[in-house]
């Protein structure tokens, strides 16, 4: 009989669980966790703080005693995996818990970083990842007393906690280190156009700021000091500036990472009968045919069923990793595939505008780099495709039923020329 | 979600969810079709409606308007009580009146028109759709006016009067039995939708198809083995080049010539005016696909052919075009034959179901005696003599000249002012040359705007109707529905007018379904076993299928007894109108060849070439259907495009002598070079002001809709 | 019993007649600018000879084997039908974030604006469990559209099922 460890349990964790079980109705799963709860969905805080979600909505596959039953585990709760002795396949939790398996998956997730400065661990100074972040940010605005925010950092999750004040009203700052927002995924020209539209809706944009330290007035309330000496006064104070894998329980001389744990396509590390999945690896990209950590809640879906089934003496593969968002806040969608700065001199860009629709895209000789589309969130899969196709295949153009789609929903001939024409089937 | 829930949202039937299916016909298109309804029903309204599959002619189908009946039926513009006006006539305000003011109203105001001019100043004109018209034809030759006039006068009559003159009638195709199907003009993916299935049947016998059309179609990819993509006007001299090309080749059935037709020498001579290099050069065809055509239709076995009911008469050159197709017919002893086409004579409202009813004597027998001659009558002197209703092409000059006698009042049921060449010049021809106006109608409409009193009419699904279906079958419908607001089925509106003005006329006085009792009386079925079925029932005395070959028996209804190439009728008018008895092929543009108006508008326009999902005006504002296609839309070809500089989506102004309008341009391929197809109907865009109230063909009167010039280019303002 | 929807593009002709069926049934909002989960096409496409391919198409949801939306879905909204086989969903845990769109590369979910819901065709999952056909196969007059008994669609062979799209698009299930 299989014997396999998940360590975390996140969506890849809950996954590569539920992979494993597909596969395998026998195997011994057992689940470690350092929470008490059912796998959560980082992305949802925000929406719960805002009453689109109730608090279960929080976790979409339900109670942890649920999943447990379902899925037929054994969990160690609140048992976090202190150590990982990669030869022999064994895990020590922080409890002192050993056990020896045939294989392991890692999905320890990711953690919101936070930059060390003075006043990071003030009341007030948070970040938006955790269960608890989130009902700390619901209780915080629902109380009445929040009359303003700062949001340090424009990441997918910043732009959603500011969506939560300016919904409510409360004025509110996003600041970023960088002049350039979303510079990973956006053009400058449709970076300008989304930030115009937040500054529309009442946020405060403050770029190129780089935060120093904070401090409490007698008052309680927040100050905000940047390193070229402007202050921003606000009652909390939102860390949003990225996340970092949880790997600090590993020794990397054991195990292969690099922003990351390496793996290939079948989600197994360099070490035989360890994988990982999720936002704690760095799996194969499409884009670049490196391995990069990309931490999206359907890459670990994905990833974590590919381990799972693997581990389980199945075959399964992962189609890769692709650098794509679709941000959606204050009523404005904006998807972006590929990378902006993968840009060369002899590129051609392509860049189209009218009352509802803002498209750029940039093309190296045969590959599209990257796109940029506003305001056509439906089509965003059947653009992700094609930038995928152009990838893949690059002499082939959309399908007639892409092409259709696009044409209908407003795209000009001319991108759907761009994209690569169509053919015939 | 509960299970009932679930089923609720699901609109499944059912006694838990109370959620009955009720039967209904659909009324969107023409009566040749209305396809059985199963409408979903709960608390009193439709929420669901799909096809009738125990309907003994649709078996369950529908086509595009049908399947969004819920949106025409509950559209937001239906006028919702009796009204009269209050504004300046087209200002559209009016004020709600009682159903009893309103005939009272009406009464008065017919009656002093009568008095003071007399009953013919009266005109009575309907739009779609028919259903009503025995009964609305005899209201109006009792009320004591000869001027009864339709939608007729533009939609499928002058194909009719070729088939009478021609044939003695109209003749179906034989699909089962036939080895080539000839669609000219043919596209049941777009009208006709239940043809297709016998295209597709033929096909799969190994029959062959032949398409003639000017734009690639759905028929044309989907079902053609030779398809001619005709440039537009130019189909008469099409069949009279493959005539030639029939008797040249000794295709042509010359036993069947010499034994049931009249005229062939005086034919042939006609048709030897075209040989393959013109007919080539007039039509844009290639020779040999032309030659092919011909042979496949002449030699193949038995041909059948759609008669095209409107498409191919909507040109001033219509009428013969018409009639040099069924003399192909007649040529290749297809006509009258298993596997060709063959007459089913009408038996309601001009629909074959294979027994006899007294409809049109109910319609005619009360014509006013020692009456003046119909509007039009001196200017369609053959439509005159073969129809029984007045030329409404003639309404708009009759108003403006008041010749020979003025028309002072108009009453009307479903006017559509957009039917009419020069539409706003009618508009205000009626504003300020009738002393009164009446609308009945189901929506609000341009010419409604107009009217002195407005009666609001329901649709299809609020009343009960009489229809007969091939088969021989009878039906009369039930409501599923109480008719929305204060609206009225049009019969019940008639026939309590006839009492409230107390006509001549006890029949209708009685209502509708005396009426009806009356017209299919010996049938061998009555009213009250029809209301007690509620479902189609079989007629005693039908006898279907119609069975080919009783003309060739017994003579054809002609003055010859024959198939006349050569129209004895056509023969007997007055020679100062220059009308040939022969089906002779002349320019559809001829009116507007000028140097001048050639070099001004040099491009060829047809409106109104079907799309899915629209018939006339009342899908433009249909919000479903309008859905697919949201801007009134025009097609281009892409070489024109190219060159005037006009990208697909761009807006662009049609002009005529008579006007322009924008539309959106949809950039295409399916149409030829120097064609423009545009939708019509549509109120902002109205493609029927670009048409002179004059170019029409001499012989019915039809105006030329699908073919006039007209200039086009990218619209430049905001 | 697992369903599958069937297309024949050679009996289409863009009708929409689909379209209207799936109007009626969904209950969508047209006039307020609400997408229909079917949608229909009429393209062009110019051969090397100088021809004209004119295309017709009735497309909506494709009920994937493997319906990348499912595990797009943050609020685990969407699941697969063990009946039928459709991609059916609750949305209301739905937060409107669009990452099915994303997932999708036909466009079949659609945001309504009226709730800040995806919504999407369910192949008439209830229709279909009651014995009747989705709403736009009913509406199909030409025969181009249907919906069969995966057993009967499989016995049929060279039949057109909208799923043959799918294995290009590597959505079948993992083998």
């Amino acid at each position: 009989m299989k014997k396999v460890a998940i360590l975390g349990f996140g969506a890849a964790g809950y996954h590569g669980a539920q992979g494993v079980r597909m596969t395998d109705a026998e195997a011994v799963i057992d689940v470690y966790t350092d929470t008490a709860f059912g796998p959560h969905n980082p992305m949802l805080t925000t929406y719960y703080a805002k009453n689109a979600l109730p608090y279960q909505g929080m976790f979409p596959y339900g109670s942890l005693e649920e999943v447990q039953e379902r899925l037929n585990l054994q969990v160690f709760r609140a048992s976090p995996v202190a150590e990982l002795k990669t030869a022999e396949k064994a895990i020590r939790t922080a409890g002192g818990r050993t056990a020896w398996y045939d294989s392991i998956l890692i999905a320890t997730g990711a953690s919101a970083f936070v930059p060390k400065i003075p006043g990071a661990g003030l009341p007030g100074v948070f970040s938006m990842r955790t269960e608890a972040d989130a009902r700390y940010l619901k209780e915080r605005l629902e109380s009445g007393a929040v009359r303003s925010g700062l949001v340090v950092g424009i990441s997918w999750s910043g732009i959603k906690v500011a969506e939560n004040f300016a919904q409510r009203g409360i004025p509110c700052t996003l600041m970023n280190r960088s002049a350039q927002a979303f510079s990973h995924a956006l053009f400058p020209e449709t970076a300008e156009r989304v930030l115009a539209h937040f500054q529309e809706r009442g946020l405060q944009i403050s770029l190129g700021k780089t935060l120093q330290r904070i401090e409490q007035g007698a008052d309680g309330g927040l100050s905000a000091f940047t390193r070229d000496g402007q202050q921003l006064t606000a009652d909390i104070i939102v860390m949003t500036s990225g996340i970092r894998p949880n790997l600090d329980f590993l020794s990397t001389e054991d195990i292969c990472t690099e922003g990351g744990l390496l793996v290939d396509p079948h989600m197994e590390t360099c070490v035989p009968g360890i994988y990982a999945a999720g936002d704690c690896c760095a799996a194969y990209d499409i884009f670049t045919g490196t391995q990069k950590n990309i931490a999206l809640w359907m890459n670990s879906v994905e990833q974590g069923r590919v381990a799972g089934v693997n581990m389980a003496g199945g075959s399964a593969r992962f189609r890769g990793n692709l650098p794509v968002s679709l941000g959606h806040c204050l009523g404005l969608d904006f998807l972006s595939v590929g990378d902006p700065s993968a840009a060369v001199p002899t590129g051609r860009v392509y860049e189209y505008a009218d009352k509802q629709l803002y498209i750029r895209a940039a093309r190296n000789g045969r590959k599209l780099h990257c796109i940029n589309v506003i305001g056509a969130a439906e089509c965003s899969g059947a653009i992700k495709n094609a930038f995928i196709k152009s990838i893949e295949a690059p002499d082939a153009a959309l399908s007639i039923q892409t092409a259709c789609l696009l044409r209908s929903q407003g795209f000009p001939d001319d991108f759907i020329k761009f994209l690569g024409g169509k053919h015939l089937d | 979600m509960t299970e009932l829930e679930e089923k609720l949202k699901a609109k499944i039937p059912g006694a838990d969810t109370g959620i009955e299916v009720k039967r209904s016909i659909c009324a969107i298109c023409s009566p040749s079709h209305h396809c059985g309804l199963n409408c979903y029903v709960k608390d009193g309204t439709i929420i669901r409606v799909e096809g009738d599959p125990d309907h003994p002619y649709s078996h369950g189908k529908l086509c595009t308007k049908g399947s969004a009946t819920r949106s025409y039926v509950y559209r937001k513009d239906r006028i919702r009580t009796p009204m009269r006006r209050i504004g300046e006539r087209g200002e559209g305000k009016f004020e709600p009146i009682s159903w009893d003011e309103a005939y009272q109203l009406i009464a008065q105001g017919l009656n002093r028109v009568k008095t003071e001019y007399s009953p013919h100043s009266v005109a009575f004109f309907s739009g779609y759709s028919k259903w009503y018209r025995p009964i609305y034809q005899r209201f109006a030759h009792v009320f004591g006016s000869v001027n009864f006039g339709t939608d007729d006068s533009v939609c499928a009559v002058a194909m009719k009067m070729g088939d009478n003159l021609t044939t003695g009638g109209g003749a179906a195709p034989d699909m089962a039995h036939s080895n080539t199907f000839l669609g000219w003009n043919f596209d049941g993916y777009y009208s006709e939708h239940l043809s297709i299935e016998g295209v597709q049947k033929l096909k799969a016998r190994g029959g062959k198809v032949i398409i003639i059309d000017i734009r690639k179609t759905p028929a044309a990819k989907n079902l053609a083995d030779i398809f001619l993509q005709i440039r537009p006007g130019t189909d008469g001299a099409l069949a009279l080049g493959m005539a030639k090309l029939i008797i040249d080749n000794g295709w042509a059935d010359m036993d069947y010539v010499e034994r049931y037709t009249y005229g062939f020498d005086q034919y042939k001579e006609l048709a030897g005016q075209y040989p393959l290099e013109k007919v080539s050069e007039i039509t844009g065809l290639r020779a040999e696909d032309i030659y092919e055509a011909a042979k496949v239709f002449a030699t193949n076995g038995p041909a059948c052919t759609n008669f095209s009911a409107s498409a191919l008469v909507h040109r001033i050159n219509g009428f013969n075009t018409h009639r040099s197709i069924v003399c192909l017919m007649a040529l290749t002893g297809n006509y009258d034959r298993v596997g060709g086409n063959y007459p089913v004579p009408a038996t309601y409202l001009r629909q074959p179901a294979g027994f006899s009813t007294r409809d049109e004597l109910f319609r005619n027998e009360r014509y006013p005696k020692d009456g003046p001659e119909r509007i039009g009558a001196q200017r369609f002197p053959l439509w005159e003599s073969s129809f029984n209703e007045f030329q409404a092409m003639d309404l708009l000059r009759t108003l403006e000249e008041g010749t020979p006698y003025p028309v002072k009042a108009i009453f009307a049921l479903g006017m559509n002012a957009k039917m009419f060449p020069e539409t706003e010049r009618l508009l205000e021809a009626m504003k300020e040359h009738l002393d009164f106006f009446v609308d009945v109608d189901v929506f609000m409409t341009r010419a409604a705007a107009y009217a002195d009193i407005v009666l609001p009419a329901c649709t299809s699904v609020e009343r009960s109707e009489l229809k007969c279906y091939r088969g021989g079958y009878l039906y009369y419908t039930r409501p599923v529905i109480e008719p929305l607001y204060e609206s009225k089925s049009d019969v019940d509106i008639l026939c309590e007018l006839a009492k409230a003005m107390d006509l001549d006329d006890d029949l209708l006085k009685s209502g509708y379904e005396a009426c009806l009792d009356w017209m299919i009386e010996g049938c061998g079925i009555t009213m009250a076993e029809l209301k007690e079925s509620g479902r189609p029932m079989l007629v005693p005395t039908a006898k279907w299928p119609v069975k080919p070959g009783s003309c060739l028996e017994n003579g054809f209804r002609t003055p010859t007894g024959k198939i006349e190439f050569y129209a004895t009728a056509v023969a007997a008018i007055d020679p100062k109108y220059g009308l040939d008895p022969l089906p002779s092929y002349r320019d559809s543009l001829e009116d507007q060849n000028d140097p001048d108006t050639k070099a001004d508008y040099p491009f060829y326009l047809c409106t109104g070439a079907r799309v899915a999902y629209s018939i006339h005006s009342r899908s433009q504002r249909t919000p479903w259907l309008r859905s697919m296609c949201p801007v009134p839309t025009c097609e281009i070809n892409q070489e024109d495009a190219r060159r005037l500089d006009i990208a697909n989506g761009d807006q662009v102004t049609i002009s005529s002598p008579y006007g322009s309008i924008r539309m959106r341009a949809h950039v295409t391929g399916k149409t030829l070079a120097g064609v423009v197809l545009a939708q019509h109907g549509y109120t902002e865009a109205n493609v029927n002001s670009l048409l002179g109230r004059d170019h029409l063909d001499p012989y019915t009167g039809f105006p030329g809709y699908k073919g006039m010039r007209c200039n086009i280019s990218k619209y430049e303002g905001g | 019993m697992k369903y599958v929807f069937t297309f024949d593009e050679d009996r289409c002709s863009a009708c929409g007649a689909c379209r209207m069926g799936c109007i009626d049934q969904n209950d969508i909002d047209i006039e307020s600018g609400e997408s229909c989960f079917r949608r229909t096409y009429e393209d062009e496409i110019e051969l090397k000879d100088g021809g004209l391919y004119c295309v017709y198409l009735s497309a909506a949801c494709m009920h994937c084997e493997n319906a990348p939306c499912i595990d797009a879905c943050p609020a685990g909204c969407i699941k697969k039908d063990q009946e039928t086989g459709f991609t059916v969903y609750d949305n209301t845990n739905c937060i409107g974030c669009k990452s099915c769109a994303l997932a999708c590369p036909f466009g079949a979910p659609v945001f309504r604006k009226s709730d800040g819901k995806m919504v999407k065709c369910d192949g008439c999952n209830i229709r279909v469990k009651n014995g009747l056909k989705p709403a736009c196969v009913r509406a199909c007059s030409f025969g181009a559209l249907d919906c069969v008994a995966e057993a009967d669609f499989n016995a049929s062979e060279g039949g057109k099922a909208c799923s043959q799209l799918l294995k290009n698009l590597g959505l079948q299930k993992y083998s």
